[in-house]
């Protein structure tokens, strides 16, 4: 089991993952997973069918680091004030210096004139190494329940 | 002083050419409602699946074909069936999940039971209970089944109608479609995928999308940066012979080679071209090509609702759900191909960055629609300038510098929808 501190940090990590992304300090994203990482975003419904097909597939920090450089230099979308809350973080059991935790999302996003929508739900499926005791993503793959996709997909979940 | 609102119908078109869209065509509710009839019915064909999604008998799948819910199956010895998902009895939809594999249908309501096809099979207390009630004596099963559409298939994409005077399906298609499905179907398909994306906007600033390579360098800064497509390579538009089927293409060749000054002239005005932009993984660029060609892009768009597309190495179908006036859902179903190598997949996998809801250059497509629908939701009287390419007569195309297939679209749709009323210019 992992010790109270380790748990603290945690969800810390998460914490600061959400407001990171709420307060569009998108460069910074790419600092929350460690050096070899995997971010991806499965639909529920590849992931039930058993397909490989992701709508977001990082397989390598550059990659990571890729989406925000589209997402700020490039690409057209919405602007929308983003809310990230998540709960039920579980940290499930640890082997080789990594945890394997889980937990559910909620994305709000909320328009410039005030209106808000319910943007995203699903869970996170992740892994968490210390480097330089610090908590990173090591492997995330966001499962969204919200496959039917609002528009667009452009900010991380 | 703004003109009276015309509705549906009697919405009126100033230009025989289709130079001009009335914006009242993608707001307006009685319209839609015809369209439902005339387009997502009538003499075309709709595509329902993949054969490979339902290779053993009894699997099925549920699709739209318009608004109305349709269940596609697989019968005895490789046939295909498929009926509208409503009961004949009182409406209730029959088939309840997505997809599955089933002996029978039974209405979860009164238990009314299905074979594959939709035929009527049983009705329970058919003749009463204890001498009592039931059907009247003349009732028989035979002939009241779900309504079932007619069935083909070109190349594993299985299509359906509900119209048994359509055309055969191949000549539905026609030989641009049948061409380009030929070429990205000519290895066996290996599905990856699916995505859902669903756009607040009319369903007709889609297939105006699809049918438009003039965005797709100014849109979408991946292609250019990347060399995917920028405005100076070969390619064009192909033409069916009613315009309502149309293709995209672009190739790339030796001498496209980055003219950079060429381009820096033509991005002048805009702050899209980045030169000095570079991926930290590029992987996803430059992959080896599946089907060998040089073809870095089709866009075939099959009216109304279907696109068969290779995206850069990306190979997807679209089709468009419409959902109401304002609203339509582009299921993709992403693919690649059975038989190649482990970094053919792997490239296939880093691939889906481009295409889907979260693609570097189709999540653009969804929103460029949005916001036409922002634009336009509440005019009348006014209307679109589409002269990209010029005016008069569609024909093919061979710059990529043109949006004539919006007006081969418009003038198709305009056909069947049948309006009132004459443009000027005796249209």
């Amino acid at each position: 089991m992992a010790d109270d501190g380790t748990v603290f940090a945690i969800l810390d990590l998460y914490s600061d993952y959400a407001l990171c992304l709420d307060e569009r300090r998108f460069e910074d994203w790419p600092g929350f997973f460690s050096e070899s990482c995997h971010y991806e975003v499965q639909s529920r419904e590849n992931r039930d069918l058993g397909l490989p097909g992701a709508l977001i597939f990082c397989d390598s920090r550059g990659a990571v680091e890729d989406r925000v450089t589209v997402l700020r230099d490039t690409l057209t979308y919405p602007f929308l004030h983003i809310r990230h809350l998540i709960a039920n973080v579980r940290v499930h059991n640890s082997g080789d210096g990594a945890f394997e935790t889980s937990a559910s999302y909620l994305v709000l996003h909320s328009t410039e004139e005030g209106e808000t929508r319910i943007y995203s739900t699903g869970k996170y499926e992740d892994e968490i190494v210390f480097e330089a005791g610090r908590p990173r993503f090591r492997k995330k793959i966001v499962i969204a329940d919200t496959f039917a996709i609002d528009n667009l997909l452009a900010v991380p979940l | 002083m703004t003109a009276p609102r015309r509705t549906g119908l009697d919405i009126q078109w100033t230009s025989e050419d289709s130079t001009r869209v009335p914006f009242e065509v993608f707001n307006d509710r009685e319209l839609y409602d015809i369209e439902l009839d005339r387009v997502f019915g009538g003499r075309h064909w709709q595509y329902l699946a993949l054969e490979q999604e339902i290779p053993n008998e009894g699997d099925y799948a549920t699709t739209y074909f318009g608004e109305r819910r349709v269940v596609v199956v697989r019968g005895a010895e490789g046939a295909l069936h498929a009926f509208e998902n409503r009961c004949a009895h009182r409406g209730a939809q029959v088939v309840t999940r997505l997809r599955g594999n089933a002996t029978q249908f039974n209405c979860p309501y009164h238990m009314w039971c299905y074979d594959h096809a939709g035929n009527l099979l049983a009705v329970p207390q058919q003749k009463g209970v204890k001498g009592k009630g039931g059907m009247p004596a003349d009732f028989e099963v035979a002939g009241r089944g779900m309504r079932q559409l007619r069935v083909a298939s070109f190349r594993g994409l299985v299509f359906g109608t509900f119209d048994d005077d359509a055309l055969p399906l191949e000549d539905y298609l026609g030989p641009v479609a049948i061409q380009h499905i030929e070429r990205i179907t000519s290895r066996p398909i290996r599905i990856l995928g699916y995505y859902r994306q669903v756009v607040e906007a009319n369903w007709k600033l889609y297939a105006e999308n699809t049918r438009d390579p003039y965005h797709a360098p100014l849109l979408h800064l991946f292609h250019v940066s990347f060399g995917i497509q920028t405005p100076a390579m070969t390619g064009g538009t192909y033409l069916d012979a009613d315009g309502k089927n149309n293709c995209i293409h672009v190739q790339t060749d030796a001498d496209d080679a980055k003219d950079h000054s060429l381009l820096v002239e033509q991005y002048k005005t805009n702050t899209k071209y980045r030169p000095d932009y570079a991926l930290r993984d590029p992987r996803i660029i430059g992959t080896e090509r599946s089907l060998g060609d040089n073809t870095t892009t089709v866009i075939l768009s099959i009216f109304p609702s279907l696109v068969v597309a290779q995206v850069d190495n990306a190979f997807q179908i679209r089709h468009v759900r419409p959902k109401g006036p304002e609203k339509f859902e582009i299921y993709w179903t992403y693919f690649g191909y059975e038989g190649g190598t482990e970094s053919e997949y792997e490239d296939k996998l880093r691939l889906s960055n481009m295409i889907g809801p979260a693609g570097y250059i189709s999540m653009e497509d969804g929103e460029a629609a949005r916001l036409v629908q922002q634009g336009t939701r509440t005019q009348t009287g006014e209307h679109s300038f589409i002269e990209m390419g010029g005016r008069g007569p569609v024909e093919d195309q061979d710059t990529l510098a043109q949006e004539v297939a919006l007006r081969a679209f418009w003038q198709y749709y305009r056909k069947i929808m049948g309006f009132n009323g004459a443009a000027p210019n005796g249209g």
